[in-house]
């Protein structure tokens, strides 16, 4: 789906548009069932039956009982319950291993946990972004409390082996979190194969609603957590705050649509992001950034050398039509910031200052990817020749 | 038809709320921080629904902050503050929301003396133990709130705000339910921060502010992003925060109508409930929200009354929503010195704009037949676990 008739939205990864359905569950949850869920009458209970359908459906999308998902605003509180949180519960001393190229609410939280006294362990990844399982091994200690990766990464799409960093974290004895923002709905997430104690997720990301999201919290063996906010003690205490009913539905009639659709989409996408690929590839100077075979189906990252990286971010979004990319988070491109991504994985500032990102989503064809390639191309051209000596 | 009678708990959406959010769930569904046109479409969304707000509560923009409801708001002015500073003196009163008094303990957990500043009676906060406390030393931040969830009791905050800041205190309110049914000004109000929710102004769940003074220090809950100049990360729930914008703006226009509308149904509650045997009314002494009227029954426990009205359609509460099925007698009650015995028998109408007369009508007959039932037939306290049985 296109924001406006003139415009093309590959960014996907930014936040997606609702899935079909999700709109109509949400507008009936807010109109027949209004009351609060915490509250005891007939409206209040059929408001938590909402909720409870909803954790079925989400637990159903990655294999965790429904008791066991903790409902927050979205993955951001979600990150930071679980590593703020989990840091509290172990008392001082957490020691945390995580990733340099983690999204900014794991890398914010563990700056705060860290002049707070925590020893956070940031591991590096390779030219293709994946993190080196042995320096993983290493780096896990007797003393490590967490191990914080994310699935798929926001600004690459390059995904990180979860099914083996769960085994090894599993033999070491130490708990696994997952940020699966990017992944849920895109890849398949098993919490018990894959043996993760802590998972966020958020709904926007899928085709659910912006401003709700969920934590998994596994029950056996427990994961010890302190709750980040406090009050009328709602879902056990971990979450307070009343439930955001028709957000939750909404993100439980995501989550089955996702179920219903997720395999055929994610490989429409992956051939849909190949034929993008191989129609800027052969601009000079073009560089894809993560392997083929490792990047999530909708994602593709480009750099290229010799324009300026504002300039062609701006020049794409402007203009006809106009393409609705990124060049890296939405959270760090409010603030003009070059991607610490990219320069993890090896490229210079300067060619991290010119990446664009593309993220395919439901809406999108073949069309689409044409004409936005084709803008891709000229574009480039046209700041080189602006400006040849960039 | 179910008789709604828990707006204290949450308000239905307002249809023109949802007219208003319908594009932002539909079509226009960007990410408020993108650069493209989407996203600044979105952020322009964003800022107009901060300043319907802002203008409701007589604030200005830059002083609001989105937060996933009033519970966030809460945490976010306790803890936010204290985390700027060393351990101190915090008081509160001891009629507070949970999300305060929780906040507060688990500060208390990390350094901080909590202490409780007494109520009287009614409910109303004791200024001169509140001057007192202050006298005592080593406070850094009060929290009162506005008007009570429970018993409806609208605090004189700008009085209270004279005192604090007369000993140099940070001061923040729990304004959640002093907006839709009490003209709640936060420049009036003199706190520093106050809370606010948009369920309870018919608004969506899951959307709430704080509204901070620009001097306040504050370090933030949530970390990543740096949204809301640093204070909130998290993409922005656009469609939430633009119907909180439109609620904002429907109640400034429609506020004094539904505020006379809701009083004069409850004079007629209570006008009813004053003419039955063995009805205790609470904080009739203290100016109240106009909608809220909380009250018990003799021979009645709370819960096992909301259950029998519940059975009959009406839903009301026993207290606080969160705290249903605990059992306890009301903390806010006891505070205010009432018998245990009876506090437990407290159950709290909260009404809203779209109740009318035959619904308060049709409650107090249901009431008047069931309470003439617990002084004749069915004497002494009946729990909720009898009556599912």
């Amino acid at each position: 789906m296109s924001a406006g008739a003139d415009s093309i939205y590959l960014d996907h990864a930014a936040t997606a548009p609702l899935a079909p359905g999700v709109a109509d569950v949400m507008q009936r949850v807010l109109v027949d069932t209004p009351a609060n869920p915490a509250s005891a009458h007939g409206p209040g209970r059929a408001a938590a039956t909402e909720v409870d359908t909803a954790a079925q459906a989400l637990g159903g999308l990655i294999n965790a009982p429904p008791g066991s998902l903790v409902w927050t605003s979205g993955a951001t509180e979600s990150i930071n319950l679980a590593l703020k949180g989990g840091a509290e519960f172990a008392g001082c001393g957490a020691h945390i291993v995580s990733v340099a190229t983690e999204h900014r609410a794991t890398l914010d939280a563990l700056a705060w946990l860290e002049k707070q006294g925590a020893c956070i362990t940031r591991l590096g990844v390779d030219g293709d972004g994946r993190i080196d399982m042995d320096a993983l091994s290493d780096a896990v200690d007797a003393d490590t409390t967490l191990v914080s990766v994310m699935h798929v990464n926001n600004e690459t799409g390059v995904v990180q082996d979860i099914a083996a960093i769960g085994a090894l974290c599993a033999e070491r004895g130490v708990a696994l979190h997952v940020d699966a923002a990017q992944s849920l709905g895109r890849l398949t997430i098993d919490v018990g194969a894959m043996n993760i104690a802590l998972l966020s997720v958020s709904a926007h990301k899928i085709g659910g609603p912006k401003g709700v999201g969920a934590l998994y919290v596994r029950q056996r063996p427990r994961v010890g957590l302190a709750p980040g906010i406090h009050g009328g003690g709602q879902q056990k205490g971990l979450r307070s705050g009343t439930l955001a009913t028709h957000q939750i539905a909404g993100f439980g009639a995501a989550a089955r649509h996702v179920v219903a659709h997720r395999d055929a989409e994610q490989q429409r996408l992956a051939a849909l992001r190949e034929r993008l690929w191989q129609r800027i590839g052969a601009t000079d100077g073009a560089l894809r950034n993560g392997a083929s075979d490792s990047v999530a189906a909708p994602f593709l990252s480009v750099s290229v050398s010799g324009v300026h990286g504002d300039a062609l971010l701006t020049g794409l979004t402007e203009g006809e039509p106009a393409l609705a990319v990124a060049s890296g988070a939405a959270c760090s491109a409010a603030k003009g910031q070059s991607s610490y991504v990219l320069r993890a994985m090896g490229r210079s500032p300067r060619e991290a200052g010119a990446s664009i990102r593309f993220s395919l989503g439901a809406g999108n064809d073949a069309d689409d990817v044409d004409r936005a390639a084709e803008r891709f191309v000229a574009e480039v051209a046209r700041l080189r020749a602006l400006s040849p000596a960039a | 038809m179910t008789i709604y009678f828990d707006h204290n708990a949450t308000t239905p959406l307002h249809p023109d709320v949802f007219e208003a959010m319908r594009p932002w769930l539909m079509s226009r569904h960007a990410n408020a921080s993108s650069l493209h046109r989407g996203g600044r479409e979105a952020r322009a969304a964003v800022d107009e629904a901060r300043e319907q707000v802002a203008q409701l509560v007589g604030a200005h923009p830059s002083q609001i902050v989105f937060t996933a409801g009033g519970t966030e708001a809460d945490n976010m002015a306790l803890k936010g503050i204290a985390g700027t500073t060393r351990p101190a003196r915090l008081l509160i009163s001891p009629i507070e929301h949970p999300a305060v008094t929780d906040a507060a303990t688990a500060l208390a957990a990390s350094g901080w003396q909590v202490d409780t500043v007494a109520v009287d009676g009614d409910g109303r906060i004791d200024l001169a133990d509140l001057e007192r406390q202050l006298a005592d030393g080593d406070v850094a931040l009060v929290s009162i709130m506005a008007a009570n969830n429970e018993t409806g009791v609208i605090q004189d905050m700008p009085a209270i705000a004279d005192i604090v800041r007369a000993a140099n205190v940070w001061l923040h309110t729990d304004a959640v339910q002093a907006v839709g049914k009490y003209g709640f000004d936060f420049a009036r109000s003199g706190a520093h921060c106050a809370s606010l929710s948009a369920h309870k102004i018919q608004g969506p769940k899951g959307v709430g502010a704080l509204v901070a003074d620009k001097h306040l220090d504050m370090a933030p809950l949530l970390h990543g992003g740096g949204h809301e100049q640093g204070l909130r990360s998290g993409s922005y729930n656009v469609a939430g925060i633009v119907g909180f914008g439109a609620a904002a703006a429907r109640l400034s226009e429609y506020r004094g109508a539904e505020i006379e509308h809701m009083r004069k149904l409850r004079t007629m509650l209570e006008t009813g409930l004053d003419t039955m045997p063995g009805i205790t009314r609470f904080s009739t002494g203290a100016e109240r929200l106009a909608n809220t009227c909380q009250f018990a029954v003799a021979g009645y426990d709370g819960e096992g009354l909301l259950m029998l009205l519940d059975r009959e359609d009406i839903a009301v509460s026993s207290g606080s929503a969160c705290a249903a099925g605990s059992g306890e007698p009301s903390p806010v009650l006891l505070a205010m010195g009432v018998d245990p015995a009876v506090a437990r028998g407290a159950i709290r109408v909260s009404l809203g704009p779209e109740n009318t007369a035959e619904e308060v009508e049709q409650f107090l007959k249901v009431l008047g037949r069931l309470s003439g039932g617990a002084a004749g037939a069915m004497p002494g306290s009946i729990s909720a676990s009898v009556l599912s049985g």
